[in-house]
């Protein structure tokens, strides 16, 4: 690759950022990626559905990959990353395709969402899909201008039979039942809910006021997601979560199913803080850390470096929030060295965010920097680490410098220690050159010019990896899909490039 | 066994998996402690009640949730004709009632 190219490291920590549903900001990088690690590009795509926490990418990545590739492969990687997903993203994928205009493309990725709807219509799962999607799929049908296959779908999607003449809702079918939900004593809506499976939200729009009676809670309870659950947790707090034994019963055994969920991570992160109960609250870390386990981090014994020098107070709080999002993913220790020309150890491991913020609280930023300081002070101290994470503005300035330290640090750990650097702003960055110009691998998070981002944060930590190309390897050795593998009824000469 | 989580017991915290394997645990630590002729630390016996109230306490609220499933589902099977039988009787009740 040449020098002025992108790294695998540098797409990687671009990417896993949270663009909070604007998609458009994985273009620049991502067409970079794509043009000069196509292949690298399309398994991070496949990597992705199964690691990533954020749902914005596993919609803009293979829509990007799409967009750029010309080898066909990995043109059909990227189609079958899209067609995988669920009908709100893939509704999201073709309007960002729209957006940017997928020249020579489009033809496809609407035969592909017409594939799409005609499979999903024959599967047995369509009226619980159509129950929870019916406006996104309408609206599919009408981007992809393909009309239903079955008679059925289009009397549940518009109403109508095909000869246009009105018809009612499909006779004992989960659509009737949704509409007389209203209508029903509390327990036995409660029992249809359990019985069809109505998923949460609808069932929540059915009753509307009659939702808060404890046997349609209960069956609300029951139909959550895991990610539903944990983000409504507070709304059940208000409904008697705490006092009624019943509901606490299907509480707990809903959060047993949801620990082993890989998905929603972080908005468990977000419900800790939300919900007021300090009981609750510690129901979510339990469950957090169970999703943490089944998701996995990394691994190791690691350190984080907080720049308390002049003006640097926004550091002292980034690093918190790194240190607390840490000492979740990781199940060894966690240190935290704040320094400005001298180094001071705080040790983190096992504790919150609100712990590490008490812990830390006295600390005021002021001083010159040396980043070399606090790494000196772990080889004074014959303390090995697994990884380095440094949070800063970069502004190496003071003897021992970052660059200087560290191949004598190398050296005692007997191996490389991978450095990740969370760039904020502040002075100039004289850190990357140093790091650069002594030929240290170092992947750097930019987060200046933003306000923190708790989940970028959160989402950064998982690619950490305690040997540095691991996690590239991880991601090489990912299978790329291929189109004929998701949709059985691909039509031929869709991926023709 | 890890003496730390009996130590810092925190019932929130763990699922019934979890609550059932630290009380073996905790068990097993006693039994030692006997076996050795050592006087037992308090926090055992202390952890063992603790862990034994919130599993009996966690299967009780099992048992109410899942009868209340049950009645719900019961009622979401009844015929028209059944439904229309018990309407029939609960306004008979009323009009008995009725001054």
């Amino acid at each position: 690759m040449a020098e002025t190219g992108i790294t695998r490291q540098r797409i990687l920590s671009e990417l896993s950022k949270s663009p909070h549903g604007s998609l458009k900001e994985y273009l620049p990088i991502g067409k970079q990626a794509v043009l000069q690690e196509g292949e690298f590009f399309q398994h991070l795509v496949a990597w992705d559905r199964t690691h990533g926490q954020i749902r914005d990418s596993k919609v803009a990545l293979p829509i990007v990959g799409l967009a750029f590739e010309k080898d066909e492969e990995l043109v059909d990687n990227a189609l079958a990353h899209i067609a995988l997903l669920g009908p709100r993203e893939l509704a999201r994928a073709y309007r960002f395709g729209l957006e940017i205009r997928l020249p020579g493309k489009m033809r496809q990725l609407r035969r592909l969402v017409e594939s799409y709807l005609h499979e999903k219509e024959q599967d047995k799962g369509w009226d619980h899909l159509a129950i929870q999607h019916r406006g996104t799929l309408k609206e599919l049908y009408s981007l992809a201008h393909a009309k239903p296959e079955k008679e059925r779908t289009n009397v549940v999607l518009y109403g109508r039979n095909f000869d246009k003449t009105k018809a009612p809702l499909p006779k004992g079918s989960v659509f009737e039942v949704v509409a007389n939900l209203k209508n029903m004593s509390p327990t036995e809506a409660a029992g249809s809910i359990m019985k069809y499976r109505i998923p949460f939200l609808i069932a929540m729009g059915a009753l509307g006021a009659k939702a808060k009676e404890p046997d349609l809670v209960q069956a609300l309870i029951q139909a959550m997601s895991p990610t539903e659950l944990t983000t409504n947790v507070k709304m059940l707090e208000k409904l008697g979560l705490k006092t009624n034994p019943a509901l606490r019963g299907a509480f707990d055994k809903a959060m047993e199913k949801a620990s082993t969920s890989k998905k929603n991570t972080l908005k468990t992160t977000r419900a800790v803080d939300a919900v007021q109960d300090e009981g609750l609250k510690e129901k979510l870390r339990g469950l957090q850390a169970k999703q943490i386990a089944a998701a996995g981090g990394p691994d190791g014994d690691w350190v984080i470096l907080i720049d308390k020098s002049g003006s640097m107070n926004h550091a002292i709080e980034t690093g918190c929030h790194v240190a607390g999002a840490m000492t979740q993913f990781i199940k060894g220790k966690v240190g935290l060295i704040f320094f400005d020309t001298s180094p001071m150890a705080v040790d983190v491991t096992g504790l919150s965010l609100d712990q590490i913020q008490k812990a830390t609280r006295s600390f005021r930023a002021n001083g010159g920097t040396s980043i070399g300081c606090g790494l000196n002070r772990m080889l004074v101290e014959k303390v090995a680490v697994d990884g380095i994470v440094i949070v800063s503005d970069g502004g190496d300035n003071t003897a021992p410098l970052f660059h200087d330290v560290y191949p004598k640090y190398a050296k005692f750990c007997d191996k490389d220690v991978p450095v990740y650097f969370y760039q904020l702003s502040g002075e100039t960055d004289k850190l990357t050159p140093y790091m650069q110009r002594a030929g240290l691998e170092m992947t750097t998070f930019d987060l200046r010019g933003s306000k923190i981002d708790y989940y970028s944060v959160v989402n950064t930590i998982q690619t950490l990896r305690s040997n540095q190309y691991s996690l590239v390897e991880e991601i090489l050795s990912t299978p790329l899909l291929t189109l004929s593998n998701v949709l059985k009824g691909a039509q031929k000469g869709l991926v023709t490039v | 066994m890890n003496i730390t989580a009996l130590k810092n017991f925190n019932a929130d915290r763990l699922d019934m998996e979890d609550l059932v394997g630290l009380l073996a645990d905790s068990k097993a630590l006693r039994t030692e402690y006997e076996a050795l002729q050592i006087e037992e630390p308090e926090y055992i016996d202390t952890t063992i009640k603790a862990i034994r109230r919130e599993i009996a306490s966690r299967n009780a609220d099992k048992i109410a949730a899942r009868k209340r499933e049950l009645t719900a589902r019961i009622d979401s099977l009844k015929t028209p004709a059944q439904k229309k039988t018990e309407l029939e009787k609960e306004l008979a009740a009323l009009e008995a009632l009725a001054v």
